[in-house]
């Protein structure tokens, strides 16, 4: 077996170049959490609104884009999009890359977000609501107050999952040419002519290994934050036995 | 607007044409994840200290690293492994992708099926065993009877939903250089820039894909749990047997 076969001793040099790239890869997964959310939320909404028709539809885009793969969304949007855009005379090669890629993602997670916020709301007893307007608080008291906090903590395991999902899902953004820590690792490959492919996307493994890592640590942390009102209560219940 | 009606004609049969590719790494990469999850999940409980140990760094991996960069990984580690096995010809270069592909998608899948087996077989309360044991039937006879149709109820409903998410990441495969509808439709596209009709064929067919999948689970779901619906209508009707509420509202 040659020397070359594989060097593991580049390694850490190599996850420190592409560790370069990581605030791209940042600044993707923060705006597409956000504009996911505000989308998730829009759709939540409508699937919570009595009429059949929007819930039909809120469901109907839900179902849509849990059918399609990411990747093919990506295409579909950056490079179909500005086709049938054209088509109507709008010119659409003046848009930046990374805000495509923002909207796709954003897209693709606001299915899971809106079912997560509307199966969260509903676990929240409805006496809870009704309580609150009972003792005088308005709606809007009611819900920031008294309904909110405790969908939240209902929703959050699966949220930080979603997280940790969308943090991955960015790596599908160097199919557009953008340099994030995948598209810096496949710079890095192009350099060396493909020589050290195995050790540079191990070293990219690592990253994405290590990053996922500490978001779950964050999720926890956030975990035992929200969930400290239920389990004070438990605590109660149990002393007061 | 200029949809290209001609070249729909001509790539939706052909981009068709390789639906078979994509089902075959779907199902053997499925076959594969439920197979290995059978034995992680049952590895899982002998609680062996080291194999456990390897587990869990494993079950990390699959969690934490994106499945693109899994499959990249896969693709060049797995020739070297093959090669330093069965050096003659680099017998490892020879093996063409899809088959890495499978192993990569299946082992992945594979890590999650085990958690859901798992939390699936914790969720049968132990009397059940113990009533069984007490009428005198068998471990198998119990395992087949009582705990696994049981078990099954609570575990499809996941396994579906990490079925239809493998049909779409099989689309990933196309980056690694495997053959299928992905990577001919992207080949087509390129060719004349028909960009968006392609792309549009291409979400019809996941679509329909995950519908009839969904479908298709959605009544084995239904039949996997008919026992709590027969033996609610057979019974006599001492207590409601509750019943799955989709939106309870």
């Amino acid at each position: 077996m040659s020397t070359d076969f594989f060097k593991p001793e580049i390694i850490p040099e190599l996850v420190w170049k592409i560790i370069q790239a990581f605030p791209l890869t940042l600044i993707l997964t923060v705006c597409s959490l956000i504009l996911g959310s505000l989308i998730a939320l829009g759709i939540a909404v409508l699937a919570l609104r009595s009429p059949k028709v929007t819930r039909g539809m809120a469901n109907g885009y839900i179902h849509f884009i849990r059918g399609i793969p990411t990747l093919i969304l990506i295409y579909l949007l950056y490079l179909g999009f500005p086709q049938f855009m054209k088509g109507l005379g709008v010119d659409m090669s003046g848009v930046d890359k990374r805000v495509y890629l923002v909207v796709i993602f954003a897209l693709a997670i606001s299915a899971n977000f809106a079912e997560l916020m509307r199966s969260s709301y509903l676990s929240v007893d409805k006496g809870q609501g009704e309580a609150a307007l009972a003792i005088g608080m308005t709606a809007r008291q009611g819900f920031k107050r008294i309904v909110l906090p405790q969908a939240l903590a209902v929703a959050l395991p699966s949220l930080g999952n979603y997280v940790i999902m969308l943090f991955k899902l960015t790596s599908l953004g160097f199919v557009v040419g953008v340099v994030d820590l995948m598209g810096k690792t496949r710079i890095l490959i192009n350099i060396t002519y493909g020589s050290r492919r195995l050790e540079t996307y191990l070293a990219l493994a690592i990253i994405y290994w290590a990053l996922c890592f500490v978001l779950e640590r964050i999720n926890k942390l956030l975990i035992t934050r929200y969930t400290r009102g239920r389990r004070e209560l438990a605590d109660g219940k149990a002393a007061a036995k | 607007m200029s949809f290209n009606l001609d070249y729909v004609q001509r790539a939706f049969p052909q981009i068709l044409s390789y639906l078979p590719v994509t089902l075959a790494i779907t199902f053997s990469a499925e076959i594969l994840a439920l197979l290995s999850g059978l034995g992680i999940a049952m590895l899982k409980r002998r609680k062996i200290p080291v194999v456990r140990q390897i587990i869990a760094v494993f079950a990390s991996y699959c969690r934490a690293v994106p499945t693109l960069v899994q499959l990249f990984v896969a693709i060049f580690l797995f020739p070297k492994i093959v090669t330093l096995i069965y050096p003659a010809d680099e017998f490892g270069t020879l093996i063409p992708g899809i088959v890495y592909a499978v192993i990569t998608l299946g082992m992945n899948h594979g890590s999650f099926i085990s958690e859901i087996f798992g939390a699936a077989f914790d969720s049968i309360d132990n009397g059940q065993t113990e009533a069984a044991y007490s009428v005198g039937m068998t471990k198998f006879q119990t395992l087949k009877r009582i705990v696994l149709p049981q078990a099954a109820v609570v575990a499809l409903p996941n396994l579906t939903s990490l079925f239809l998410s493998l049909v779409q990441e099989t689309s990933l495969a196309a980056i690694v250089g495997v053959r299928e509808i992905t990577s001919v439709g992207i080949n087509l596209a390129d060719l004349g820039y028909d960009f968006l009709e392609t792309y549009i064929i291409l979400t019809l067919i996941y679509e329909v894909c995950s519908f009839v999948f969904g479908r298709i689970f959605r009544t084995l779901e239904r039949r996997v749990g008919a026992f709590k619906y027969r033996a609610a209508a057979s019974g006599k009707r001492l207590y409601r047997i509750p019943v799955k509420e989709e939106n309870a509202q």
